[in-house]
């Protein structure tokens, strides 16, 4: 049976959500919902079945970010989130990556016309 | 407190993740889930399924993080060795009268050391291996030693557990590395050997047992 539509979506993130997570935060670091927050701007609303934070401990158990405390808004402080020189060097490799996987999918699928 | 975040906090100290990293993602997730709020949006959009199962995705948070202890695997493994320790500590002083090299003079002693440990063995559903002298691979081992004897357990890559009886002699006299005294078995007294199937109880079937039977025998 195929996947629905949600689950292919929730798939395919799944791959590729560190990148993302990397990407909005190479060169301004965020809090955890502010990163959720630019996800939603480029058309990421949801994350599918998981959250980001356990992703974020696991990227920041792996050395890939750095994380400080400082105050936002007059509130407590917030933990940020940047990416660590290894981060940066596994986005640019998991871009590579992305890119090379997202050619041969469209290789296959981009001719591909159905008639419904 | 946000009942999600009391949820997350629940089970975090029932993992034991520390109270320090615990109260940081409690901080972290309560103001993310406030300013979501202020921007009208809930949990659910923020957490994805996860807000409908807080366990788990307190857990999943914490074990990323590697906050979430792993469990000593060896320490069963120890306990059912002094547990069977406990249980041969009277027959095994048979075989640590040690000093006497018994063995030339006797070896139907031996032969019914092996035999009998073999039957024994086999009824625990162990391989049985009679390692002469010494005590191999030393390192690998944990001793325990109570006086009169010890019995010792290791976990083999790859193979089952292992548990190896081992005289005092060998244990006090030579430090579990190197055995120069022998120790004899003597028939019609506690029968030290009935203890192996207790001893095979605690390990997988198909183990392994080795009895340490003393350096000189030929």
């Amino acid at each position: 049976m195929a996947a629905t539509d949600d689950q292919r979506r929730s798939q395919l993130l799944r791959g590729v959500l560190d990148l993302c997570l990397l990407a909005v935060i190479e060169d301004d670091p965020a809090y955890g919902y502010e990163m959720t927050r630019r996800l939603r701007e480029r058309g990421l609303a949801t994350v599918g079945e998981g959250s980001i934070y356990p992703l974020l401990g696991r990227l920041e158990r792996d050395g890939l970010v750095e994380t400080y405390r400082e105050a936002s808004n007059g509130g407590p402080p917030r933990k940020y989130y940047r990416a660590s020189e290894r981060g940066r060097r596994a986005l640019a490799a998991g871009l590579a990556e992305w890119r090379a996987a997202r050619a041969a999918v469209d290789a296959v699928l981009g001719e591909t016309e159905v008639r419904a | 407190m946000n009942e999600l975040v009391a949820a997350c906090r629940r089970e975090w100290r029932r993992l034991r993740v520390p109270a320090e990293a615990a109260d940081e993602m409690a901080a972290e997730l309560e103001a993310d889930l406030a300013d979501a709020a202020a921007d009208g949006l809930t949990a659910a959009d923020v957490l994805g399924g996860e807000a409908a199962d807080p366990l788990a995705f307190a857990r999943a948070w914490a074990t990323e993080r590697g906050l979430v202890a792993t469990r000593p695997r060896r320490l069963p493994l120890a306990l059912g060795a002094a547990a069977v320790l406990a249980a041969i500590l009277t027959g095994v002083a048979l075989l640590a009268g040690g000093r006497t090299p018994h063995v030339t003079r006797t070896p139907d002693v031996v032969g019914l050391t092996r035999q009998a440990a073999a039957g024994r063995a086999e009824a625990a559903g162990l391989t049985l291996r009679v390692v002469r002298g010494q005590v191999s691979s030393p390192v690998a081992f944990s001793v325990t030693s109570l006086g009169a004897a010890a019995v010792v357990g290791r976990r083999q890559p790859g193979r089952s557990r292992t548990f190896v009886v081992v005289p005092a002699s060998v244990t006090t006299l030579s430090g579990a590395t190197t055995s120069t005294t022998t120790f004899t078995y003597s028939p019609g007294s506690v029968d030290v050997l009935a203890q192996l199937p207790a001893a095979g109880s605690r390990v997988s079937r198909g183990g392994e047992l080795q009895v340490l039977v003393g350096p000189s025998l030929p």
